[in-house]
């Protein structure tokens, strides 16, 4: 009897010490050297969501967030890029708004991803950039991009960027490094 | 229970032969006792382990349950709007209830916005939009040819994982 309990104990101190050793509490400790850029937009601090009401997020997240909300406005009024999107004013008259939310989620997620964020509820778990991007891949691409209109993608997320109150006057390195993050995507992205 | 004395007692005349059968007989038995309390304590172990598991990635991947409630919906101007007016045609829009933001692209004369779906519909927008400065605009509607194209990471419903996502989602 006295066996078996000591044989128990051991069991559920190892499942203890296998769930916290990858618990996001850990991972949140580790400091790196470079501070990646999504610690530089707010990093893993916890913060208030203000579009949840009583739910928490991830600082980093919600700033990524508030830009890619912004970023969608603008290409979606941009012409040049509307003939990417028209699938998001369509679907008003389908009723099924889901696609919204699930583009401004998953784009979302794959900055949070880029931009180092660690917190594994925020990974981009979507297609590769090249996969998505590709119309024989994906039959939700209608035709593939080019390049001047990745360009322009890259300029309306400046935009974006900008009605958050960030531009390349008051922070041109951040600017910088997230149109250098972007263009990272570009040889996946354009494929005409 | 199977032992010694049940085994001479079934067998009248009991033979050396016949006890190192029944002991061989009780031997194979307690080996298989023993195994099968190593299989019992392998399967809580691995039970346990699969519950912490199960455990962590709901914690780490559970999300706030997310809305579909939000639409997007855009209004072109057929006329020239400055960017004084269009700041005041998006601050208006912007007022409008479950408006959640808008953009006036001055540039083109194209205001997009969102709103949540429910009160307020893209007809209300566009005729209160309309009203507040006769403007010469019209609703933008897709075409059902390019309804069919659109952004590959908007809506993932092709692959496995993305249906088991949007599965697992509506809980």
């Amino acid at each position: 009897m006295k066996k078996s309990v000591l044989t128990l104990t051991a069991c559920l101190s190892l499942a203890v010490f296998m769930y916290s050793s990858c618990s996001k509490e850990e991972t949140k400790t580790v400091t790196p050297t470079t501070p990646t850029l999504y610690s530089r937009v707010g990093g893993s601090t916890m913060v208030n969501d203000p579009n949840n009401s009583g739910q928490m997020i991830e600082a980093g997240r919600l700033t990524l967030r508030a830009v890619v909300d912004s970023s969608i406005l603008v290409i979606a009024g941009d012409p040049q890029m509307a003939k990417y999107f028209p699938v998001l004013f369509a679907e008003l008259g389908a009723g099924n708004t889901s696609g919204l939310v699930a583009l401004s989620k998953s784009f979302t997620d794959f900055m949070c991803t880029a931009t180092g964020c660690t917190n594994s509820a925020y990974a981009y778990k979507g297609k590769s950039m090249k996969a998505a991007h590709d119309p024989a891949q994906n039959n939700r691409m209608g035709v593939k991009a080019d390049k001047a209109d990745f360009d322009k993608f890259v300029g309306d997320i400046g935009v974006g960027l900008a009605q958050n109150g960030v531009t390349s006057a008051n922070n041109k390195q951040l600017v910088d490094d997230l149109v250098a993050l972007l263009y990272t995507t570009e040889a996946d992205i354009v494929q005409k | 229970m199977f032992n010694l004395n049940t085994c001479l007692f079934q067998n009248k005349n009991p033979s050396s032969i016949l006890l190192r059968k029944c002991d061989k007989q009780i031997s194979n038995k307690m080996k298989n006792r023993k195994f099968l309390k190593v299989l019992a304590w392998l399967g809580s172990v691995v039970a346990v382990l699969f519950v912490v598991l199960v455990v962590h990635i709901y914690l780490v991947t559970r999300h706030p349950k997310p809305t579909n409630q939000i639409q997007l919906s855009r209004i072109d101007f057929k006329q020239n709007i400055n960017e004084v007016e269009g700041k005041k045609i998006k601050d208006f829009v912007n007022s409008l209830p479950d408006v959640k933001g808008a953009y006036f692209n001055d540039k083109d004369n194209i205001l997009v916005y969102i709103y949540k779906i429910g009160n307020q519909n893209s007809f209300n927008v566009y005729n209160k939009v309309k009203s507040l400065g006769n403007y010469k605009a019209e609703r933008y509607v897709v075409t059902e040819a390019a309804a069919n194209t659109g952004c590959p990471i908007g809506k993932d419903q092709t692959t496995f994982t993305g249906m088991l996502s949007a599965y697992i989602s509506k809980f």
